[in-house]
């Protein structure tokens, strides 16, 4: 399936979205795993182990289901006020 | 409707603490407390130029929408709220943010306000850049939110 993962905060260095492909069971942490993969280079990965997937609604839990065509967000720690 | 939250682009209209006060009065009300964010020139000994705000606005509003809801609950439902944060860059003296309770007593109103900003700090998707004088920016370290599993 594919994901698209909105970029906010510091993972704005990577453009607005990344797309993601995973197996069609994926869940959220194996969201966070593949994007783990490709922020290597980008010395994020401490920033992923902090940061939260999330859509418009919730922010969810790495046992959370993905669905196909999915749009997230991944919400670094937050600084807001 | 007795709360009114948003999130407000920069270069719309600027936040208002006189709308934000003239939201939360009535008849009833005996207190309106206010509290207003604003960019500051120095943090962390770096002077400060400015400040971008990047919000991830549905999930912000409805965060903001069940902080009020809470606030509610704790000093009463005749509480009237009002919650605006600037998306956007803002330069030092801007605001970023404006809070207002009304309510018929100051306790209630005090305590609601500093409610909103403690819980809005902590649990809003919203992340701030500072940039410098010297003319390096940096992502403010936050945190981390606690997801609903």
């Amino acid at each position: 399936m594919l994901v698209k993962v909105q970029m906010f905060g510091a993972f704005r260095v990577l453009g607005d979205y990344l797309e993601l492909t995973l197996p069609d069971d994926a869940n959220v942490l194996d969201l966070r795993l593949s994007m783990q993969r490709q922020l290597e280079e980008f010395e994020l990965t401490e920033l992923l182990e902090l940061s939260k997937f999330a859509d418009e609604k919730a922010v969810l839990a790495d046992s959370d289901l993905c669905k196909n065509n999915q749009i997230l967000a991944i919400l670094p720690p937050v600084s807001g006020g | 409707m007795s709360i009114h939250v948003e999130v407000r682009e920069i270069g719309g209209l600027t936040l208002d603490a006189a709308e934000a006060l003239a939201f939360v009065d009535a008849t009833g009300n005996g207190a309106g407390a206010l509290f207003i964010g604003v960019v500051r020139n120095l943090n962390q000994g770096r002077k400060v130029r400015g400040v971008s705000y990047d919000v991830f606005a549905p999930l912000a509003e409805q965060g903001f929408t069940e902080i009020c809801a809470e606030a509610k609950q704790k000093w009463g439902e005749d509480l009237r709220l009002f919650v605006a944060h600037a998306k956007g860059r803002l330069d030092v003296g801007g605001i970023s943010i404006v809070l207002a309770a009304g309510s018929p007593h100051r306790g209630e109103a005090f305590a609601a306000c500093r409610y909103l900003i403690e819980e809005i700090k902590t649990r809003s998707p919203i992340w701030k850049q500072e940039h410098y004088v010297d003319g390096d920016s940096e992502w403010v370290k936050g945190h981390a939110l606690c997801s609903h599993g």
